[in-house]
């Protein structure tokens, strides 16, 4: 979003003089921002930075062990990249990620068209009753994603399903929880669950575009259509482009979803998606180390991917 | 070996210090910082170390007579504290407070494995002995013979006291085993026209092919357990393998060794013809409805099993019989184990005289053993002696068609290999069975292929755990 501000405060100008009397005001007058911002920055140092330089630091260890058991002695030692490189060699883990790539490249647009339409929708000025549209859509985001899991998952069961009951009586038995299937059983509950939550973003903006924009494309002659076209959409830009990087972030950490799923299903391994690979190491296998460096590996993939994203936005602005 | 220890506090002594001029406001938030995050990295990294080897260890001394201690004990099953209530009002200088925690695999294990770096590990916990191998691969076990475990060895029946023997140490006391039992309703065996359980597997696998195809696949002899790890650990057992061999220091795996290559072909066939029932996983909904009405008529499973055979059906006393398992012709009679767990107590663990002390109260006193078998539906106890003193045996069980239940499992368990050793990384390998033999009843392949998949990776993860290892074949 592109806020410039009229002016910038003249809090600088007022201080100067001030600060030539007394430097120790000054001094007090600086820190109080610190002061506001040390409740924060403590909790984000101790449960964000430290555990992530922790969990990179173990990234590059390994332990090693002398006897059957580790009984005549075992050092930890620094390997650089090789619990990377076990990582990476991992035939279970490499599919992870592309499994949840192909979901991220089917599943994100999906929600987001919907979502967009939705808010275009409640936003435009033949909407009936948009305030409590608006709730409706947004409900599903209020249940826990373990929650929707369970209920979506006997709704895929067969025997237990309506769904499944329905479709029987046209003729059709899906297979929903089959090794093709599960994972797009999986994206309607993300889609479900988050469709909602994005949708509200998007109207924020919406509600930001001033009426005198409306106005004018309705005296150029613009229809309903057209004024979503090249008003509405290259307005709310920065909110497509903000839920777009959220939506990519939360598929590479997919991980509640599938977990729930794979107690209806024997299509879902213990390493479905790259996060179950890393919990599976981490606590069946007690490999905390390649567990570090395999979530480095997510955390990477997001960065780069939503950094991506970014920069192929930004690029394409540019060039406009 | 407590975390406070290391930790300096979030203001350490320096920032109050009355010589020390009054420190700025940014500067003793700027302390604060540092030294909590020292102090919670001093934390994470040092702990694990503070525990050496378990034999140079310096052994904890017991209580003082007079002193009171408390112990805690981590268990899956809810009603253990109902058991530690009989030993609390005995013992009012020993109080055990039982804590119920998930399951060792649905995350017990981690927890206990966490408790051990974080240093406030519990005095005894609750381990299957198949998972003994890989905590002593953390270090994570007392030896108990240290503190007086193996005065009591004759105690328990030998079979299962070496399932927690590795190394030269004792690392935990038997509590309970599940020998592989062949429950069967023998009313629908005597429809299907087999009549007694099979004595061979090859009368076993005719009898199967018989059933499916005079029912055209409605009814089953069993369901195939897709994926099942233990069970299939258990039917390899009984055939004469051995996973895991260790030789000076370096682990030996063999999961195609030629007894695992027979129990693999001998499946593999009956799956792919669906002479077994494939559409009602066992534990499912579905299968239990369908051991009810009949349409599956066998339970290959530990001993354990009768618990939940009885309590799916508890109406219909006289429909099932339990026997040994089929044998293999021209084999002497051997038989397997499913499951079984021990009283262990974590390195670092403040008391352990005291907890072995309850620990083997707990396997070995027959009220601890009734109410553990009313309460929380154990297997096998730790000897045939308690076994055959317990609730359980009252002569003829009516349930099971008026068998003598107990001493057929008694009889079993002379025949269950006791040189059967767990690898360290058994957690893992599970899974790699499960996913190989869930892809090979999906996609039709080779029940052998799906072993060497398992081997190739069970090999891969003991190498990552630094440990020495190589391949049978």
């Amino acid at each position: 979003m592109t806020t410039t501000a009229p002016g910038t405060p003249p809090a600088g100008r007022a201080a100067a003089p001030a600060a030539a009397r007394r430097p120790a005001a000054l001094r007090t007058r600086k820190l109080i921002p610190w002061a506001f911002l040390a409740p924060f920055l403590g909790l984000f140092v101790l449960c964000f930075v430290l555990p992530i330089l922790y969990a990179v630091h173990q990234s590059f260890l390994q332990v090693r062990r002398h006897g059957l058991f580790g009984e005549e002695g075992r050092e930890t030692v620094f390997v650089g990249f090789d619990n990377y490189a076990r990582a990476l060699g991992q035939d279970t883990f490499i599919d992870s990620i592309v499994r949840v790539l192909l979901f991220g490249v089917v599943q994100v647009p999906v929600m987001l068209g919907f979502a967009l339409v939705l808010a275009l929708l409640l936003e435009s000025a033949s909407a009936l009753w948009p305030g409590f549209f608006r709730a409706l859509y947004f409900m599903p985001y209020g249940v826990p994603g373990v929650v929707a899991s369970l209920l979506w998952g006997y709704l895929y069961t067969p025997g237990l399903s309506p769904i499944i009951d329905v479709a029987g009586l046209v003729g059709l038995e899906p297979d929903l929880l089959g090794p093709d299937t599960v994972l797009w059983s999986i994206a309607n509950i993300i889609t479900w669950l988050f469709i909602g939550y994005n949708m509200l973003i998007l109207i924020a903006q919406l509600k930001t575009i001033p009426a005198e924009l409306y106005e004018s494309a309705r005296i150029d002659g613009a229809g309903p259509l057209q004024i979503a076209w090249r008003v509405q959409i290259p307005l709310i830009r920065p909110a497509l482009v903000l839920t777009s990087i959220f939506s990519i972030i939360g598929t590479l950490q997919l991980f509640a979803e599938p977990q729930i799923i794979s107690k209806f299903t024997v299509a879902i391994d213990s390493a479905y998606t790259p996060n179950m690979a890393a919990y599976t190491s981490a606590f069946t296998g007690n490999d905390y180390n390649v567990a570090a460096a395999q979530s480095v590996i997510v955390a990477l993939t997001a960065f780069v991917l939503s950094f991506g994203f970014l920069w192929l936005v930004d690029r394409k602005d540019r060039r406009r | 070996m407590k975390v406070p220890l290391h930790s300096p506090g979030p203001v350490g002594p320096t920032g109050r210090g009355p010589a020390l001029p009054g420190p700025s406001r940014r500067g003793l938030l700027r302390a604060g910082l540092a030294a909590s995050a020292v102090g919670s990295v001093a934390a994470l990294g040092g702990c694990a170390a503070t525990v050496g080897p378990v034999g140079e260890r310096p052994l904890v001394p017991p209580k003082a007579p007079d002193e009171n201690v408390t112990l805690t004990y981590w268990t899956w099953w809810p009603a253990l504290q109902a058991v530690a209530d009989i030993w609390n009002a005995e013992h009012p200088d020993i109080q055990v407070r039982a804590v119920t925690i998930p399951g060792g695999l649905d995350g017990g294990y981690a927890k206990m494995f966490n408790s051990l770096v974080a240093g406030n590990q519990p005095d005894l916990a609750q381990v299957e002995f198949f998972q003994i191998p890989s905590f002593l691969v953390e270090n994570g076990l007392e030896d108990l013979g240290r503190y007086g475990a193996l005065d009591h060895a004759h105690l328990y029946d030998e079979w299962q006291w070496l399932q927690a023997a590795h190394i030269g140490g004792h690392y935990g006391i038997p509590v309970d085993s599940g020998p592989l039992m062949y429950f069967h309703r023998s009313d629908k065996y005597e429809e299907w026209g087999i009549g007694e359980a099979p004595t061979t597997w090859e009368e076993y696998a005719d009898a199967a092919r018989r059933v499916a195809a005079d029912t055209g696949g409605s009814e089953h002899i069993e369901s195939f357990p897709v994926g099942d790890a233990d069970w299939l650990a258990g039917l390899c057992m009984q055939a004469g393998a051995r996973w895991f061999t260790t030789e000076g220091g370096e682990w030996t795996v063999d999961f195609v060794d030629e007894a695992s290559v027979r129990v693999a072909e001998f499946w593999e066939p009956l799956v792919h013809e669906r002479a077994l029932d494939l559409t009602h996983a066992v534990w499912s909904n579905g299968w239990f409805q369908a051991l009810q009405r009949g349409t599956i008529g066998t339970w290959t499973v530990g001993s354990w099993g009768d618990a939940i055979i009885r309590g799916n059906d508890p109406d219909n006393p006289g429909r099932w019989k339990v026997a040994g398992l089929p044998q293999w012709p021209g084999e002497p009679r051997r038989e397997g184990t499913w499951g079984g767990s021990a009283s262990v107590v974590l390195s670092g663990a403040p008391h352990p005289h005291e907890a072995v002390l309850f620990a083997h109260w707990l396997s070995t006193d027959q009220r601890a053993v009734d109410a553990m078998i009313t309460e929380c539906g154990i297997g096998w106890a730790a000897s045939e002696q308690v076994n055959e003193d317990s609730v359980r045996n009252r002569g003829a069980d009516p349930f099971f068609s008026d068998q003598n239940y107990t001493g057929i499992i008694a009889d079993a368990t002379r025949h269950i290999p006791s040189e059967w050793v767990w690898g360290p990384t058994l957690s893992r390998t599970k899974n790699h069975i499960g996913d190989a033999f869930r892809a090979a009843v999906a996609d039709g392949t080779s029940f052998v292929d799906a072993l060497a998949a398992a081997q190739r990776n069970t090999i891969e993860d003991i190498r990552h755990k630094g440990l020495s290892v190589r391949s049978a074949s």
